[in-house]
């Protein structure tokens, strides 16, 4: 912040910032429920699958509002001049993290997952790889966040990592597929169907991740001239 | 001819002036989103007072020195009329004028019809100062922001964005007070035809006048005329309006310590495209760029026309 004695200027920055940081925090709590919603399904517990569920939506409920008060705030305020537009965008983005792994959450959670097979793929090493992945690439992105009060080598420096953990979320993502369709003979099509749709949805998280970093270098770009 | 008349007239020629203006100041600096439009009408009047008060009665001579005599009360008049008629009608065309201009072709023209002895070597100079102002003004921009770029480079995004506001909140404030002691001081300057007042007078009859002035841009600052100069013409980030509102002020400052009229959307024009070069802008609104050039040519041609027909009506 640039302060001089008795007066600080970027108070009013520093201070959506911190929320922004606050908002992440909130959607990456709901984003990490996801590791525990698949043991869960992979182990057939219903109660617990429901409950994690349950608790997945209260958290998007309240990034959702949170999204909400801070976009009126920046809309409403005279800051951020010439990137406010980018700075909505980048809420938006941060909050669809939410809204896709309460998607994702829904699926699972549709129907009981009885078949073994299918189970094995939920339990599996690249599904372990593939949600550690999409949660790495949340927290990149929180990491990347936190640079907005460094400088801007840090932020360029922070950005790349999102990709990269998106980029192997992604190859993760191509094991499970695979071996989803390869074992898919034995299994029922609808959980077919709801394992795949699982998979995009949870994708989805590390996408819109990439898609909040990108908004960073716009922000870059722009924030400084 | 009563003494009152020529000063009510500048009171509304102020009026219109603030008016004209106020989506510059005001529509600009909110147009950056760096200040709401209250802060930017606070600032802007606290500029506009300081200016008029500090260097106003600079502008004095300013217009009657281009003719060899004192100016007559029909050449007074009829410069008030005419820039009062054609900043009015303008403004409600939302076509940004060149005020200055529009006085000394006015006044030029009225100087004309009556036959007083013009000197063409001072109105040359005022000429050749608007040719180059805007070069100027283009110059200490693109500087300008070379030095703002620089001081901006390790600082955080967050304190980037307190930057832009801290700096446009003070060149907002630079700007209405050159713009005020060099536009207000030379309608001041054109209001009396005997000796000038006293400087206590003169200091009270400016702040007057850049309280019109001050409340004109209060209820019209929302917007308007600074459309088509600023979000028309190119866009520009808070680091180039900042740029291109400094540029603005060092030429304005120039020609106010010359006692030289100067119009601010020249000056800013020209502070605009000065950003936009630092940026190798390829888009531009080439259709409102020659319009606005344009009009730096044929208003004030217009004014000195008209007042030249006006003056032997009188």
């Amino acid at each position: 912040m640039v302060s001089l004695p008795g007066v600080a200027f970027g108070r009013k920055e520093g201070d959506i910032i911190h929320r922004l940081q606050e908002d992440l925090r909130m959607v990456r709590e709901t984003e990490q429920e996801i590791s525990g919603l698949v043991a869960a399904a992979a182990q057939g517990d219903v109660a617990t699958c429901r409950s994690r569920r349950d608790w997945i939506f209260e958290l998007e409920g309240k990034a959702a509002d949170a999204k909400r008060d801070l976009s009126t705030q920046i809309a409403e305020g005279a800051f951020f001049g010439g990137v406010r537009e980018d700075m909505l965008g980048l809420l938006d983005k941060i909050w669809k993290i939410a809204d896709k792994t309460k998607d994702a959450a829904r699926l699972l959670t549709l129907a009981e997952i009885t078949d073994s097979n299918a189970r094995s793929i939920l339990q599996s090493e690249d599904m372990r790889r593939f949600l550690e992945n999409l949660d790495l690439a949340v927290g990149a992105l929180q990491h990347l966040i936190e640079a907005f009060e460094v400088d801007r080598k840090t932020i360029l420096q922070r950005v790349h990592a999102v990709d990269e953990y998106e980029e192997a979320a992604d190859g993760f993502k191509q094991n499970v597929l695979a071996a989803l369709f390869e074992r898919s003979r034995g299994i029922d099509p609808v959980t077919v169907i709801l394992v795949r749709d699982f998979v995009f949805n949870a994708d989805d998280v590390a996408d819109y991740a990439q898609y909040a970093s990108d908004i960073v270098l716009v922000l870059v770009a722009k924030g400084y001239g | 001819m009563d003494e009152r008349l020529p000063l009510l007239l500048a009171g509304v020629l102020t009026f219109v002036f603030g008016w004209n203006n106020s989506g510059l100041l005001i529509g600009n600096e909110r147009g950056s989103g760096t200040l709401s439009a209250l802060e930017s009408t606070i600032l802007c009047s606290i500029g506009m007072l300081l200016g008029v008060a500090v260097e106003g009665r600079e502008m004095t001579k300013s217009l009657g020195g281009i003719i060899a005599v004192p100016p007559t009360g029909s050449v007074v008049l009829v410069t008030l009329v005419v820039s009062i008629a054609l900043t009015f009608g303008l403004t409600l065309g939302r076509i940004p004028v060149t005020f200055s201009a529009t006085m000394v072709g006015a006044f030029a023209g009225a100087a004309f019809a009556s036959s007083a002895p013009l000197r063409v070597g001072d109105l040359a100079t005022i000429i050749a100062f608007w040719m180059i102002a805007p070069l100027a003004a283009m110059a200490a921009t693109f500087l300008s922001y070379r030095v703002i770029e620089r001081a901006t480079q390790n600082l955080s995004l967050v304190s980037v964005d307190a930057f832009n506001r801290a700096g446009v909140g003070l060149v907002s404030v630079a700007l209405a007070y050159v713009l005020a002691a060099n536009n207000i001081g030379t309608i001041y300057g054109t209001s009396f035809t005997g000796s000038p007042p006293s400087s206590a007078d003169a200091v009270l009859t400016l702040l007057a006048l850049a309280a019109v002035a001050v409340v004109a841009m209060a209820i019209f600052g929302r917007g308007s005329v600074a459309g088509t100069v600023g979000d028309r013409l190119l866009s520009l980030s808070p680091q180039g309006v900042l740029a291109a509102f400094s540029g603005t002020i060092i030429v304005m400052l120039a020609a106010t310590q010359l006692a030289i009229p100067v119009s601010v959307t020249q000056c800013l024009v020209g502070g605009m495209f000065g950003a936009a070069f630092t940026k190798k802008i390829a888009i531009i609104n080439r259709r409102l760029s020659l319009e606005v050039v344009a009009s730096w040519v044929v208003i004030p041609l217009a004014a000195f026309f008209l007042a030249a027909v006006v003056t032997p009506l009188l």
